[in-house]
């Protein structure tokens, strides 16, 4: 196994794409720490299925609990060697009705999440000289979606992220990736509304959705592979 | 209050034991990127552990100038000076 003992810390990983992700890097031999924010009982479920997995209350939207979390980790695990950067919201609508409150939400999570998470695993990683951070992007961070000028902003964000992250870090061992899915059924996307649904779903040349495996699939992948950083891996059935 | 010495002692561990510079290369007047092979995340690096031991904190904008490890102490003791 080739993350044999690795410490991962996978956010909102108590459904979806963030539980397949724990569930294909323990079975890599990683020891996970299960991110949470409300679902803890989801998150539960998750460590259950994840050996040497440990579950940790983690709000990305706040700094101090990033910084709690973290502390907790490395108490009780060890520095986060593996960073997925999985948790994100969406609050859909057009953007002649999007207010600022919906707008900053779910940039506040979806990306500045993902820079309070590896501002804080950076450290360790550079005195570790290894490190992986991935990032869950999404097709429509490339393509855009009506309705989610929010979302796809934060998603398209993350990418800029992880390129300049990984240019800053190639040299130290630890390389930065997205692992960007299209249409996966997940609780997730089953609260699209339905005309978003139909719109992804109509762009899918394999004319199917994904399962969270699927996804999570290319989060071993990143976590495994070490010459591939400063990337986008697409998940998404076909979609160009 | 910590000395000038006690940083330059701290900036040396930190470069052998962090970032496994050749401990027989670097003096004061050693330029850290051209002599020792830093580069800016490895100051970064370098400098946030002495930020840490002395619990002082200096802005990017002052390491703009540094480029030899006696004006990193110089920089570092003086923020010691005034924030111990």
């Amino acid at each position: 196994m080739s993350l044999e003992g690795r410490v991962a810390l996978v956010t909102g990983a108590g459904s979806g794409i963030g539980r397949a992700s724990a569930v294909a890097l323990a079975a890599e031999g990683a020891r996970v720490a299960v991110g949470y924010r409300g679902n803890k009982d989801g998150a539960r479920e998750t460590a259950g299925l994840c050996e040497g997995s440990m579950e940790f209350n983690i709000d990305v939207s706040s700094t101090q609990s990033v910084a709690g979390a973290f502390d907790e980790i490395e108490q009780a695990m060890g520095p986060v060697e593996i960073l997925v950067n999985n948790a994100g919201i969406t609050k859909d609508g057009l953007l002649m009705r999007m207010s600022e409150a919906a707008w900053d939400e779910v940039l506040d999570v979806t990306l500045k999440g993902a820079f309070r998470c590896t501002k804080r695993a950076l450290p360790g990683m550079l005195k570790a000289r290894w490190g992986r951070v991935i990032s869950i992007g999404s097709v429509v961070g490339t393509t855009g979606n009506p309705g989610q000028a929010n979302y796809a902003a934060a998603k398209a964000g993350l990418v800029g992220f992880s390129k300049a992250l990984a240019l800053e870090v190639a040299a130290k061992g630890i390389t930065v990736n997205v692992v960007a899915p299209g249409l996966v059924e997940t609780g997730f996307i089953a609260k699209l509304p339905q005309a978003a649904h139909d719109a992804l779903m109509s762009r899918v040349p394999m004319g199917r959705s994904a399962s969270a495996d699927e996804a999570a699939e290319a989060v071993r992948f990143c976590a495994r592979a070490s010459y591939l950083t400063g990337q986008v891996v697409g998940i998404n059935g076909g979609i160009i | 209050m910590a000395t000038r010495d006690e940083v330059v002692t701290s900036l040396k561990e930190t470069l052998v034991d962090r970032l496994k510079v050749d401990a027989a290369t670097i003096t004061e007047d050693a330029n850290l990127f051209e002599d020792l092979g830093l580069d800016s995340i490895d100051l970064m690096t370098v400098v946030m552990a002495v930020e840490e031991k002395f619990a002082i904190e200096v802005s990017d904008e002052e390491l703009e100038d540094v480029t030899t490890l006696g004006q990193a102490a110089d920089l570092l003791s003086a923020k010691v000076g005034t924030n111990a």
